[in-house]
């Protein structure tokens, strides 16, 4: 099972698809969520996660806006994805009946 | 200045994290101050997780707790062999006697020192400044309480504490070869104990017994490591390097 931060970049990843690396992930984690993301955790959980198999990085192009400087480019795995939407799942299902989930259709009032 | 800074701070990351964490400051306009606490703060991070496994344990306290001690001894071998060497009453007899003795210290200290910098870079390469940090320790501490005395012809001379850190700089090759993953060859990992082997042989028929051989053969963890990947068996796994 998925940590929480886990499935934050893994589902931001999907969405970025072509354009997911580390500056855009961590921007679109803290625009969402209005959390901070830190550089250390979001490259650790991304370490974390493709040894698990579940992403795949390489390195990307230099950019000037980057000082020149390469991007680590990430891309969802077939596995990933799977892991990712079973914790959708379980989330999804476990909130059912919830006082914050009740206004979601389908959900038991 | 401020690109100079940060690209100063940031040797404490691995090379490829380095681009990439730097690329992303860049890119999100992020200020000094904050830039230092990101790029701290992932060093940190990682040396933390590093230590999460077993390898640093075994890297730090495995030669804190004993090769550091064997080390030392080493070191203080050396200076006393070079004081005796140098400062001996002119015979040439003794001369030869004294320069012996120092050469045996010396490669005693070279093999024990450069196989402790190898393996604890093998075993740990992304710990190893940990692991030296743990291994000093107990030198600094003989070190404030250093005292010995040699007595060379009429002359009673009292030794610099700082002999027992002569085996840092041989350290420091062993170390240069672990993190570029040299990988040994047999007869040079052979050659490292023999100096070893040899003392032992000599200090049986003097006065030590077999639990000092004992104590000695467990002390010299790195140097069997070293011979240990020397074997077929393990050599056979991964690309073989000269030593």
């Amino acid at each position: 099972m998925l940590g929480e931060f886990e499935y934050l970049i893994l589902t931001v990843a999907a969405t970025l698809d072509e354009d997911a690396y580390g500056a855009a992930i961590r921007l679109q984690i803290e625009q969402k969520t209005g959390r901070r993301c830190s550089i250390g955790a979001l490259y650790t959980t991304i370490e974390r996660l493709e040894a698990k198999g579940l992403l795949k990085t390489w390195m990307g192009d230099a950019t000037p806006q980057r000082g020149g400087r390469s991007k680590r480019m990430v891309r969802v795995t077939p596995e990933g994805t799977r892991a990712a939407k079973q914790f959708y799942e379980a989330i999804t299902k476990i909130s059912v009946g919830a006082a914050w989930a009740s206004h979601r259709p389908g959900a038991k009032v | 200045m401020n690109r100079a800074i940060l690209d100063l701070v940031a040797v404490l990351l691995p090379p490829c994290d380095r681009e990439v964490i730097l690329g992303d400051l860049a890119e999100s306009s992020a200020s000094l101050v904050s830039s230092l606490f990101a790029i701290i703060g992932f060093a940190l991070r990682r040396q933390m997780l590093c230590w999460l496994s077993w390898q640093p344990w075994l890297a730090a306290i495995g030669l804190a707790a004993t090769t550091t001690w064997l080390l030392m001894s080493n070191s203080l071998d050396v200076a006393l062999g070079a004081m005796q060497w140098y400062r001996a009453p002119a015979s040439w007899h003794y001369a030869s006697q004294h320069l012996t003795d120092f050469t045996f210290s010396l490669l005693r200290l070279s093999a024990a020192a450069w196989s402790a910098g190898f393996a604890a870079a093998r075993i740990s390469r992304r710990t190893v400044w940990g692991s030296m940090l743990v291994l000093v320790g107990p030198s600094i501490h003989c070190f404030r309480l250093f005292h010995v005395e040699t007595r060379v012809g009429d002359h009673i001379i009292q030794l610099s504490p700082f002999v027992l850190f002569l085996y840092l700089p041989l350290m420091a090759f062993g170390i240069r070869a672990g993190l570029r993953r040299l990988r040994p060859r047999p007869w040079p990992a052979l050659l490292l104990i023999i100096p070893y082997c040899v003392q032992l042989i000599l200090m049986t028929k003097i006065q030590h017994g077999p639990t000092f051989i004992l104590l000695t053969l467990i002390l010299l963890w790195p140097c069997w490591y070293l011979v240990w990947l020397t074997l077929p068996s393990i050599r056979h796994n991964k690309e073989a390097y000269s030593l």
